[in-house]
Order: C-alpha cells, then sequence, then structure tokens
C-alpha cells in the first residue's frame, strides 16, 4: 500500500500535440522542483498514466488521436486513472471547451500564454487536492482492513459443527453486518457426561473491540462450563458470575459487556438449566404451541465486578423447540426503518415448527423480507434447538 | 444525535437528542467525560429526546457512571423513553443507574 507524503515531489503529466508547448512547460515546471513527464497525445498520456502514478496532468484540448474530452470520458470510466487531477490548457477563445471539459470531470483551467504565478497557483492548488484524496482513500482502505480482522476474529470463534445427538436437531446461522459486531453462538459436549453448553451472546459495541472481547467471553464460557458443566447439577448462573467478575475487574477499564444466555443441556431427559445475562429471551415453542420466555436472571455480563446470576431450568419434551437470538433480530430495521419486533418474531412461532433447521430458514426468510435491500446495521444470530418426536 | 449541555446549580445536565449508535456513542462519551475531567461529576443524563441507543450507548453510560462515582459523584438518568427503558431493564442497567421521570426529579436527588 502506497503511503501518502505531503512533501515528495509533485508529479506532473503534461499533455500537449505542440513540441514547443511542452518544452516550454516542462522547463518552467522543472524549475519549481516537479517531476515532470510528457505525452505527445491522448493515446499516448493513457499509456503513460496507466504505466506510473500521476498527481495532476495538464491536457491540451485539441489533439490527433485522443483529443482532451476523450482522455477525461476514458479517466470517468476508469476509478484507478480517476484519481489524477486534471487541468485543462486552453486556448483565450475556448471558454465552451472549458465548460464541457469541466463537466466531464477536469479539476481546473489555464489559458494560453501561460502566466507564471497562476500556472503555478493552478498546479499546487490540485496538489492539495489530490493529496487530500490520497489520505482519504489511505483511511478508507486501513478501515476496511480492520473490519476485514474483526469478521474473521468472529468466524474463527465459532463452532465448526454443531453437536449430532440422537432426538436432537442443532441450527445454527449469524449473519455479519458491514460494520462487524460482537456476537456469538455455541453449541458443544462439555464432557464425557453427553451434556451439551448452549451460548448465545452481543458483546456491546462494534469492530475489533467487540470481535477481541467476544473470543474471551467464548474462551472463557468454554473453559468453564468444560470444568463445572458435567457436575451433578450443573450452575450456569455460577457459570456467568465467574465471567462476569472476570471481565469486569481485570478488564474494567474498557466498560466492556456482553448480554449471554447460556445453557446446559442434558439430553437423555431433556433437561435445560440456563443462565440469561441480560440478553433476549430465547422463546421456547412447547410441541402445543404454548410460547415460554426464559428471562433475565441477571444483568448484562462484565458490567459490575460482583453481579449475581440466577439459574433457571425448563424441561425440553419431544416436540418442544427452543429459539435463542439476538436483538440484530428483533431491531433488524426495513428500508422505511421500522422494526421487525418482538411480536413478529413470537408470531412466527405460532406454526408448528418441523425441524430445528426449518424453524431458522423460516425466521431467517422472514427476516430477509423485512429488511429487503436495507444495509444491516447489526449482526443477527439465531441458534434453534428441537426435540425430535 | 445532539448533545446540549446545561448548568443547574452543580449539576450538569447533558442532553441526548436524537439515536445513540456505534457511531454517536463515542460523542457522549467525550461530552460525559469532558464534564467528569473538569471536576463536574453530579451528572444528570437527560434522554427525553433520546428514542434509541444500541449497547453502544449503554457502554458510554457505563464508562460515564463509574468515572463519576469514583470522583464522588454519579450519573442519573432523566426521562428515559418507554423503549430505551425496556433496553435499560433487559440488560440489567436499571439495578445500577438511578433513573427519574424528569430532569428537575433527576437533579433535585443530588439534594442541592
Amino acid at each position: 500500500m502506497a503511503g501518502v507524503s505531503e512533501t515528495a515531489p509533485g508529479r506532473l503529466l503534461v499533455v500537449d500535440d505542440n513540441e514547443a508547448n511542452r518544452d516550454l512547460l516542462v522547463r518552467r515546471l522543472e524549475k519549481h522542483g516537479y517531476v515532470v513527464t510528457t505525452a505527445i497525445n491522448g493515446r499516448d498520456a493513457l499509456e503513460r498514466l496507466a504505466a506510473a502514478p500521476f498527481d495532476v496532468m495538464l491536457l491540451d484540448i485539441m489533439m490527433p488521436e485522443l483529443n482532451g474530452y476523450q482522455v477525461l470520458e476514458r479517466l470517468r470510466d476508469d476509478p484507478p486513472l480517476a484519481a489524477v487531477r486534471v487541468i485543462m490548457l486552453s486556448a483565450l477563445d475556448e471558454v465552451d471547451s472549458v465548460v464541457r471539459c469541466l463537466e466531464l470531470g477536469a479539476d481546473d483551467y489555464l489559458t494560453k500564454p501561460f502566466n507564471a504565478t497562476l500556472l503555478r497557483a493552478r498546479i499546487e492548488s490540485s496538489l492539495a487536492r489530490k493529496r487530500l484524496r490520497d489520505r482519504e482513500a489511505l483511511h478508507a482502505r486501513s478501515l476496511e482492513r480492520e473490519l476485514e480482522i474483526g469478521r474473521e476474529i468472529q468466524a474463527e470463534f465459532l463452532p465448526a459443527r454443531l453437536p449430532e445427538i440422537p432426538g436432537w436437531q442443532f441450527a445454527a446461522a449469524l449473519r455479519s453486518a458491514r460494520q462487524v459486531g460482537g456476537d456469538f453462538y455455541d453449541a458443544f459436549a462439555v464432557d464425557a457426561s453427553g451434556r451439551v453448553a448452549l451460548a448465545v451472546a452481543d458483546v456491546c459495541d462494534k469492530g475489533v473491540g467487540a470481535a477481541l472481547f467476544m473470543a474471551l467471553y467464548r474462551t472463557m464460557l468454554r473453559v468453564t462450563a468444560s470444568r463445572n458443566g458435567g457436575s451433578a447439577q450443573p450452575d450456569p448462573g455460577a457459570m456467568l458470575h465467574l465471567v462476569n467478575d472476570y471481565i469486569a475487574t481485570v478488564h474494567g477499564r474498557s466498560n466492556m459487556f456482553a448480554t449471554v444466555f447460556f445453557a446446559i443441556l442434558d439430553p437423555p431427559t431433556g433437561a435445560l438449566v440456563f443462565a440469561n445475562g441480560g440478553h433476549e429471551p430465547p422463546l421456547l415453542r412447547r410441541a402445543d404451541g404454548a410460547l415460554e420466555r426464559l428471562l433475565p436472571g441477571g444483568p448484562a455480563v462484565g458490567m459490575i465486578a460482583g453481579a449475581s446470576f440466577s439459574s433457571a431450568s425448563v424441561q425440553l419434551a419431544p416436540g418442544d423447540a427452543l429459539l435463542a437470538y439476538s436483538d440484530g433480530v428483533t431491531e433488524a430495521r426495513s428500508d422505511d426503518g421500522s422494526l421487525f419486533g418482538d411480536d413478529r418474531l413470537a408470531a412466527l412461532l405460532a406454526a408448528p415448527v418441523g425441524s430445528a433447521a426449518e424453524l431458522l430458514a423460516r425466521v431467517e426468510g422472514e427476516l430477509a423480507r423485512h429488511v429487503g435491500a436495507a444495509p444491516a446495521s447489526d449482526d443477527v444470530t439465531l441458534l434453534a434447538i428441537r426435540r425430535a418426536g | 444525535m445532539e448533545i446540549n449541555i446545561a448548568q443547574r446549580g452543580d449539576v450538569v445536565v447533558v442532553a441526548v437528542v436524537g439515536s445513540i449508535d456505534a457511531t454517536s456513542a463515542p460523542q457522549l462519551s467525550t461530552a460525559l467525560s469532558d464534564q467528569i475531567g473538569q471536576g463536574r461529576v453530579r451528572l444528570v443524563g437527560d434522554l427525553s429526546g433520546c428514542d434509541y441507543t444500541s449497547s453502544a450507548g449503554l457502554r458510554a453510560l457505563l464508562g460515564s457512571v463509574k468515572d463519576s462515582r469514583s470522583g464522588g459523584g454519579d450519573l442519573r438518568l432523566a426521562g428515559v423513553q418507554k423503549n430505551v427503558f425496556k433496553v435499560l431493564e433487559m440488560s440489567g442497567f436499571t439495578s445500577i443507574l438511578k433513573s427519574f421521570p424528569d430532569v428537575d426529579q433527576a437533579v433535585a436527588s443530588f439534594g442541592g
């Protein structure tokens, strides 16, 4: 990636079919310390622009091969070349032509014969504009790179595959917003006991910071679940408490927190013990259509040291389905700005659920219809579990 | 988002008008920490004109309530709209931040 130098001499390209004009300009410009290259017509100019970077082009209008208008048209259709600033070289009686060139994207013009002071001033002004544009382009590229790093971290910390347990179905999806957030889901066997830990979380704010904390939360939850999730009476609330106090004390200065739904499922019995730290309540759809919400039993995790999180349990019977999600679902906006909303999500669970994958597709389909062409402002995360039956 | 700052005795009222999201939250953070940095640690966040906050806004509030308290003051909220209150309640912010129906009551709660 090329840097942007404020002190390097300006790189100029002088395009004129008249040799005497070219030589005069080159002599004057080199005296001022510019690095000057010449081209004898429009075609020659395009070839030189393609071969090496230039800051400012001084472009004659009437030339054989390709004239000034045609060069401007080619530049307009070629974004990498369009970065070069263009000053038209015109005769005094060419006002209409100059106007046409400005409309085609030229920045400025000079009339022949050239006044030395004016020539210098116009070139310096175009150079300043070019350097500003280069800085902006450099900044945009580094931001884009940062977003890419965030997305890579996020993707790396999602489970490669979901558990496969006879009699149970798991399905999950995470759609990253353009500006990466800190959502994640997880589903993994805690140990040889056969229990499965489930998580859906949303780390506050966005960007690489959120992605790094997402990796930290996910890792800490995995470690605590592997140590305690297989005990006779797993206590996910105690696990959230551990993670909470670690983040709030060790990383207190960052003021980061995450809303976390965390659960331990015992597949043979269908017992699900969960703790909800400030997260959107997952929806439990019973086989008969009744809807229950697994409400928060504590604040967002990592906010304040000493917070407590209560564990609660539900029994998943054959045909029951659980849908955990992040607020990127309910706060997804349509083109006209309206939110997807809790009610619409709940209404989607009215119809019988065929499988976890079918439920996921149902929600994603309705969400896509709602959002339309509007860009996603937040990550969208979904985790569906269903006990077959 | 727009931020308006007004002094009420030794309490500073920071009013937010509009939505707080990842782009505008740093502006709120800066406005609050500027006050705390100047020793004005009794703060009221007037959210009566705020129709939405993302978690980035909550993060800004969390940092400021911690900093103001460690300076011997507090950050209290006023006039929180229903849907913003729902977000505060769900994430447990209502258990750490005091919230009042309007600015007058929030200012008065500091005891003059």
